[in-house]
C-alpha cells in the first residue's frame, strides 16, 4: 500500500488547506470551510486509492517531439 | 427507426413543409411550455426566424439547404452563439461581450440548415450532474418535474425530453450528456474524446471535455453526428459484433432495475458474454481528481477575486479541486496511462460493451442523498459512478432510454473502442427497432 495522505479528515488537513488557501490567495470565508474540507478529504481518498493501484511506473503523457 | 430529425429535413428540402412555420410553432412551444421546465436560458428569436427565411428561400430557389434543413435545435450555454453572451451557467461570464461567432459545433448544425432557436440551462461551468443551477433555477424533467433533469448538460437532455426540439448539443467530461439523457429517456451520444471541435465551447475539464448530441432516436444521432464530425458512418459498424456485459464495477452499486435494464438489452441482443474492465472503480476515482484539478485551474482568478459569485455548490468543489496537491493529480494521469493501455487490449476481443448509464432513476430535485443496497451515497457524485470511467479514456458511448420498472427512465450504456462511434450507434438503432427503447417524447411541437 502506498497511500500518500495520511491524514485525510483531521486537523493536518484544515492545517494544510488553509495555508494551502491562504498561500493561493483564495479569500475563503468561514462558513465555506467545512465543505472544502469535507470535498479536499474526499479528493485525498480517492488520490490515495489511484496511489494503490497500478500504473505508478508509467509516463505522464509528455507533449514532446520523439526523434 | 423514428426519425424526427431526418424526417423533418427531407421534408423540408421536398418542399412539403416550410421551416418557417415549423420554428413558428417551436418558439410558441418554448414561450408557452418551457416555464415549467426550465430549459432555456435564451431564445434566439430573431436568429430563428431569420434562418428559417432562408432555408425556405433556397428551396424555392431550387437549392439544397443541406441535410438537416429547417430542422430546429438548441445548444447548452457554453457553445458560444453569434450574438450572444455564453454563460456556462454562471453569472460571472454573463459580464464578458456576446460571442462574435458561432461555436464550430453550431457552425456546423447552421451550415447543414439546422435552425437554432435557443441556449440551455446547464450546472455552473459544467461541474455537477443534476442542473441545480443556484443563478438560474433548476431544471426539471419532463418526465416528473419534481425530478432532476440530471446534468450537466439537463437542459439539453430536457429540451428534448418535452418535445422542444428533436435535437440538441450537449457537452460531456464525467457522464454530462448520457446521465441527463438517461434521466430524461433520451438517446444521447458522447463521441470519442477529440472527435468533434471543441472550438467555441467553454471548457471544464479540457483533457475529458467532448462535444455531445442528444435526440429522439440513434438514426437522429447519427445524421447529426455526420454533420459536425463530417464523416459518413454508413457501413463503417460491420457485421457480427462482439457484444459483452461489463460486470465488475457495473454489476454492483445500483438499484436493481438498472442492471435489469442491461439484461434486457442484453437479451434482445442474444448477448450472455461477461468482461470485467478492470480497476473501473480506481477510474473513477482518477477522473474525479483530474477533473477536480482541471476544472479548478479554469477558474484560479475569480476564485481568488470574486467567489461569491459562483454558484455555492460549485464554489466549493472548484475551490477544494484548487488545493488538491500536484501529486495526486500526476498519479492519476499515470494510472490513466495504464488504465488506457488494459483497455485498448479488451477491445481486441470484444467490439462492445453494455453498462448502466445511473446508479438509480432521476432524483427529486433537492436530494442530497440516496440509499443503494445497504449504503447511504451523495446524489450528485454518486450518479456518476458508471459514466466515469469509460469517459476518463475517452471511449465514445451511447446512452440508450429504456423505461425502468418504476416508471421512471432509465440508460443502457453502449461502449464502443475510440473511433467507434458507427458500432455504439448500430447497436442502439438495433435496441430502438426492437421496441426496448423509451417511447419517444411527444413531437407536437415540430410536427
Amino acid at each position: 500500500v502506498r497511500s500518500v495522505y495520511a491524514e485525510v479528515d483531521g486537523d493536518g488537513l484544515e492545517a494544510y488547506a488553509r495555508a494551502a488557501g491562504a498561500l493561493a490567495g483564495f479569500p475563503i470565508r468561514d462558513e465555506w470551510w467545512p465543505v472544502v474540507l469535507s470535498n479536499l478529504g474526499i479528493l485525498l481518498e480517492q488520490a490515495n486509492l489511484v496511489a494503490d493501484g497500478p500504473g505508478a511506473d508509467h509516463e505522464v503523457p509528455a507533449p514532446v517531439f520523439i526523434p | 427507426m423514428k426519425t424526427e430529425v431526418v424526417a423533418i429535413a427531407d421534408a423540408v428540402r421536398q418542399g412539403q413543409r416550410s421551416a418557417v412555420a415549423i420554428v413558428e410553432k417551436v418558439l410558441a412551444g418554448i414561450e408557452e411550455l418551457d416555464g415549467s421546465y426550465n430549459c432555456f436560458t435564451t431564445v434566439t428569436v430573431q436568429r430563428a426566424l431569420d434562418d428559417a427565411r432562408r432555408v425556405d428561400r433556397q428551396v424555392a430557389d431550387g437549392l439544397d439547404p443541406g441535410p438537416l434543413a429547417g430542422v430546429p435545435f438548441a445548444v447548452k450555454n457554453l457553445f458560444d452563439i453569434r450574438g450572444t453572451v455564453t454563460l456556462a451557467g454562471s453569472i460571472i461570464n454573463a459580464e464578458r461581450p456576446p460571442a462574435s461567432s458561432d461555436a464550430d459545433a453550431v457552425a456546423a448544425l447552421a451550415g447543414a440548415g439546422a435552425v437554432l432557436v435557443g441556449a440551455l440551462n446547464m450546472d455552473e461551468y459544467a461541474y455537477g450532474f443534476t442542473t441545480e443551477n443556484t443563478h438560474y433555477g433548476p431544471c426539471r424533467n419532463p418526465r416528473d418535474p419534481n425530478r432532476m433533469a440530471g446534468g450537466s448538460s439537463g437542459g439539453s437532455a430536457a429540451a428534448v425530453a418535452a418535445g422542444f426540439v428533436p435535437l440538441t448539443l450537449g457537452s460531456d467530461t464525467n457522464g454530462s450528456v448520457r446521465v441527463p439523457a438517461a434521466l430524461c429517456g433520451v438517446f444521447g451520444l458522447k463521441p470519442t474524446y477529440g472527435r468533434l471541435s471543441r472550438a467555441g465551447m467553454a471548457l471544464f475539464a479540457p483533457s475529458l471535455d467532448t462535444v455531445g448530441v442528444l435526440a429522439t432516436s440513434a438514426r437522429d444521432l447519427t445524421a447529426t453526428f455526420e454533420v459536425v464530425s463530417g464523416c459518413r458512418l454508413a457501413d463503417q459498424a460491420g457485421s457480427q459484433l462482439r457484444i459483452a456485459i461489463a460486470d465488475g464495477h457495473f454489476s454492483t452499486g445500483g438499484v436493481p432495475e438498472v442492471f435489469e435494464a442491461v439484461e434486457a438489452a442484453a437479451v434482445a441482443l442474444g448477448v450472455e458474454w461477461r468482461i470485467t474492465i478492470p480497476e473501473a472503480a480506481r477510474a473513477r476515482a482518477a477522473a474525479y481528481l483530474i477533473t477536480a484539478s482541471e476544472g479548478a485551474d479554469q477558474h484560479l482568478r475569480d476564485l481568488q477575486t470574486r467567489p461569491e459569485q459562483f454558484d455555492p455548490m460549485t464554489r466549493d468543489r472548484f475551490l477544494s479541486g484548487a488545493l488538491l496537491p500536484t501529486g495526486a493529480y500526476l498519479s492519476a494521469q499515470r494510472f490513466r496511462r495504464w488504465y488506457r493501455d488494459q483497455v485498448q487490449q479488451l477491445f481486441a476481443q470484444v467490439d462492445i460493451i453494455l453498462a448502466p448509464t445511473t446508479p438509480f432513476p432521476a432524483p427529486l430535485i433537492g436530494e442530497r442523498e440516496a440509499v443503494v443496497g445497504q449504503t447511504t451515497v451523495r446524489t450528485q457524485p454518486y450518479l456518476g459512478v458508471f459514466t466515469q470511467p469509460l469517459s476518463f479514456i475517452g471511449l465514445p458511448v451511447v446512452s440508450v432510454p429504456v423505461l425502468g420498472r418504476g416508471g421512471l427512465p432509465l440508460g443502457v450504456q453502449v461502449v464502443a473502442a475510440p473511433s467507434g462511434e458507427a458500432k455504439a450507434l448500430h447497436v442502439a438503432g438495433l435496441l430502438e427497432e426492437m421496441g426496448l427503447t423509451m417511447e419517444p417524447p411527444p413531437a407536437d411541437r415540430w410536427r
